[in-house]
């Protein structure tokens, strides 16, 4: 059975391009969100095997938005995505209890490594 | 650990201290720049081993300014003053980690201003460094003492944001078992010069399962980007629960000393007390004094098997300082230490441990090659180093010997040359005299200045300090296949037996070690002193003849009917012609206050069983 990712990403492009380079490699995307709030909701409905999550969305932000789904599920596993330059974003979802990151512009093999990384 | 190298840095920010006041009377004295080169060139290597790295970076740049003056052959009176404005900063800094404080920020301030008055040719590296977060560095360091497992990491080159993806390697080991310091902090890690290298020092789960190495590098690995992962355990600090030391008792090295001093001059009096008495006591004193006699032997024995200690409290500080080193080097180096467990006396293992970790560094810097060069010379991609200690005779041998590409003869030459040796290139072409040129004071085959080995200066400093020391130093080095150094010393460096001879109307002690016999010049009876036969057959052996009363510029002798002594020597075996050979003798060794400007031909003086002064005679420097 395909592990299924949720993806959070307030550009529709980007959201496509993550959602193809998982699919190529066979997980099976159950869900996506445009904003922080969208995506605490959509995890809580889906309770997916994944989350990928930008940094910078409207409403409400990725890093809050970590902090809402690990406060629910102490176990769950998301990926923070980022763009260059955020790196003490990146370092504070680290420290809200997101997994792992990836970097833009995203290279499809470092996505799945990072995806199989906090899988396991 | 760390007393040992706050008391031995001590002993050299006092021996700078003397020296410096030298140089502030005399600029040009050219002995007192190569000491105080040498001390702080020791003190460099020992402050960088305790990660002391502030202090490190500051005898760098004094070692700089004092290279400079070497060239120019005197120190100006503003360089004095800040040599010793450092000197005191040193004092401050190692008082600093004796109490477990942080390193003072003057050290810093120091540093600039050597590095301002270096003449610009050799300006130090590294003057970029951030003296507040290396004092940070070393105060975690500190902290991280009782940790059991020493975790080495480098970040892969390709992974982006590697501050990000230490702290998940820290994640990763923090639920192993507790996370008690981590070098760089985090603040330096988002440094954009943050080399992606950092070290971990991880304590004890008391409820969890024994962690093996695998286990916490894969768990590292498991972060992801991870290019290099080590894990070692580390070296158990003395536990005051070990059955073993339950029973023992500490105390200052400095009453083992006075108790030695005390029962030296004991063996003294007891020897006049036996010339004087025997021709004229009854039975009964005599036997009185027969036993008193041998109890002070006794005593003396005890006092001297009090005394010893093992080399494991040297050697231990190697496998750490071998694995730092080789790190910064990116090499692969497998460390052998043997004859851990021989006991040699305590000062002797004090003194042992500068000239070894000279050794090393210049085993891990110059002699062994990167895995990539051992590849291609067919050999296995880690380098073998093996610190070998074993016992001969009256004597204790260390060996470092490395399996790397042994010594460039023709590349010493070449600088010996330069140097202004004419015949460098003959010497080279047996150890004898490649370990001669080596040991030049400033002849540096380094192709790079580091802040590991420096300038060359190593052998030198080496050679100076066992030869001080009644020793010596051998060489076996082969092209391709590696070097071995070893250090020959006297067991006791406080206490010796000597053979004690006469010339001049003069009395002189000879180290009983050293020597191999004692014969009648028979064939030179007739011969005068200034035209003396360069070699001499003794016992059926060609030896080089030298002539002691020459060696001290003492007046000839009309009539040379004298005995010869065959030791070794530095140059190899000679015959060492004197007037007479008196008796042997047990001496206790007085260290010399030495004489400026007389290059001293002795390695000590002693007290006679009569009471008259006499200098041990320093077998090294006889041509």
């Amino acid at each position: 059975m395909s592990h299924r990712v949720l993806v959070c990403d307030d550009a529709l492009f980007m959201r496509t391009l993550v959602g193809d380079i998982l699919q190529q490699a066979g997980f099976s995307v159950c869900g996506q969100a445009e904003t922080g709030a969208q995506a605490v909701a959509q995890y809580k409905a889906l309770k997916p095997d994944l989350v990928t999550m930008d940094i910078v969305m409207p409403d409400m932000g990725g890093i809050d938005a970590v902090k809402e789904i690990t406060s629910w599920d102490p176990n769950a596993k998301v990926v923070m995505c980022s763009a260059m330059g955020q790196q003490a974003l990146v370092n504070e979802a680290l420290q809200a209890g997101a997994s792992d990151f990836v970097v833009k512009p995203f290279q499809p093999n470092r996505v799945i490594e990072a995806v199989q990384r906090v899988l396991g | 650990m760390l007393a040992l190298f706050l008391s031995e840095g001590r002993e050299l920010l006092n021996r700078v201290d003397a020296e410096l006041l030298v140089l502030e009377r005399t600029p040009d004295a050219r002995a007192a720049i190569d000491t105080v080169f040498r001390a702080m060139h020791s003190l460099k290597g020992m402050s960088a081993t305790v990660a002391l790295d502030d202090a490190a970076l500051a005898l760098h740049a004094g070692e700089s300014l004092l290279a400079a003056a070497r060239d120019i052959g005197q120190l100006d009176a503003a360089q004095v003053a800040a040599l010793l404005a450092l000197n005191d900063g040193l004092r401050h800094a190692l008082d600093a980690a004796e109490h477990g404080a942080t390193p003072p920020p003057s050290l810093a301030q120091i540093t600039r201003q050597l590095e301002a008055i270096v003449p610009q040719s050799a300006a130090p590296r590294g003057g970029t460094h951030d003296h507040a977060r290396a004092a940070r560095d070393v105060q975690r360091a500190i902290t991280a003492v009782g940790a059991r497992w020493r975790v080495d990491v480098t970040i892969d080159g390709a992974a982006a944001i590697p501050p990000a993806r230490a702290t998940l390697v820290l994640r990763k080991l923090a639920a192993l078992a507790p996370v008690l310091a981590v070098v760089p902090d985090a603040d330096a890690r988002i440094d954009d010069e943050w080399d992606r290298n950092f070290t971990v020092w991880l304590g004890l789960r008391e409820e969890a399962a024994p962690l093996e190495a695998s286990a916490i590098e894969h768990a590292v690995r498991s972060a992801g980007d991870v290019d290099v992962c080590h894990a070692t355990r580390e070296v158990a600090t003395a536990a005051p629960s070990d059955a073993s030391t339950a029973r023992s008792v500490r105390i200052p090295a400095q009453r083992l000393d006075d108790l030695l001093d005390l029962v030296g001059e004991l063996v003294l009096a007891r020897d006049r007390l036996l010339r004087s008495v025997t021709p004229v006591a009854d039975d009964t004193g005599r036997q009185a004094l027969d036993d008193a006699s041998r109890l002070i032997l006794q005593l003396r024995d005890a006092i001297l098997q009090s005394r010893m200690v093992p080399l494991a409290q040297v050697f231990d500080r190697f496998p750490r300082h071998v694995r730092d080193t080789a790190h910064a080097l990116g090499k692969e180096i497998e460390l052998i230490l043997e004859g851990r467990e021989l006991e040699v006396d305590r000062s002797l293992l004090d003194e042992l441990s500068d000239p070894l970790l000279h050794l090393l560094r210049n085993a891990v810097d110059h002699g062994l090659e990167t895995a990539a060069e051992r590849r291609l010379a067919g050999k296995d991609a880690r380098g073998r180093l093996v610190v070998r200690a074993t016992r001969d005779g009256a004597m204790v041998a260390v060996t470092v010997a490395d399996d790397g590409r042994g010594v460039n003869r023709a590349q010493v030459a070449a600088s010996a040359r330069a140097q202004g040796v004419v015949n460098a290139v003959a010497m080279s072409q047996d150890d004898h005299g490649l370990l001669q040129l080596l040991a030049r004071p400033g002849l540096s085959t380094a192709t790079l200045v580091t802040t590991l080995s420096g300038r060359g200066v190593g052998v030198d400093a080496v050679l100076a300090r066992v030869h001080a020391l009644g020793g010596r130093l051998e060489l076996v080095t082969a092209d391709g296949t590696g070097t071995a150094i070893t250090i020959r010393l006297p067991l006791s460096v406080a206490m010796l037996r000597a053979l004690l001879i006469r010339v001049a109307d003069e009395t002189y002690a000879i180290p009983l070690a050293l020597i191999h016999g004692t014969h009648l010049s028979e064939p030179l009876r007739s011969v005068r002193d200034g035209c003396l036969p360069k070699e001499i057959d003794v016992a059926g052996e060609r030896l080089r003849l030298v002539s002691l009363r020459s060696h001290l510029d003492l007046p000839a002798a009309d009539d040379v009917s004298g005995h010869l002594v065959v030791l070794d020597g530095a140059a190899g075996r000679v015959a060492l012609l004197v007037d007479a050979c008196l008796s042997q003798h047990e001496i206790v060794v007085k260290p010399l206050q030495r004489v400026r400007g007389s290059a001293s031909k002795f390695s000590g003086g002693t007290i006679l069983p009569d009471g008259t002064p006499s200098l041990i005679l320093d077998i090294n420097t006889l041509p």
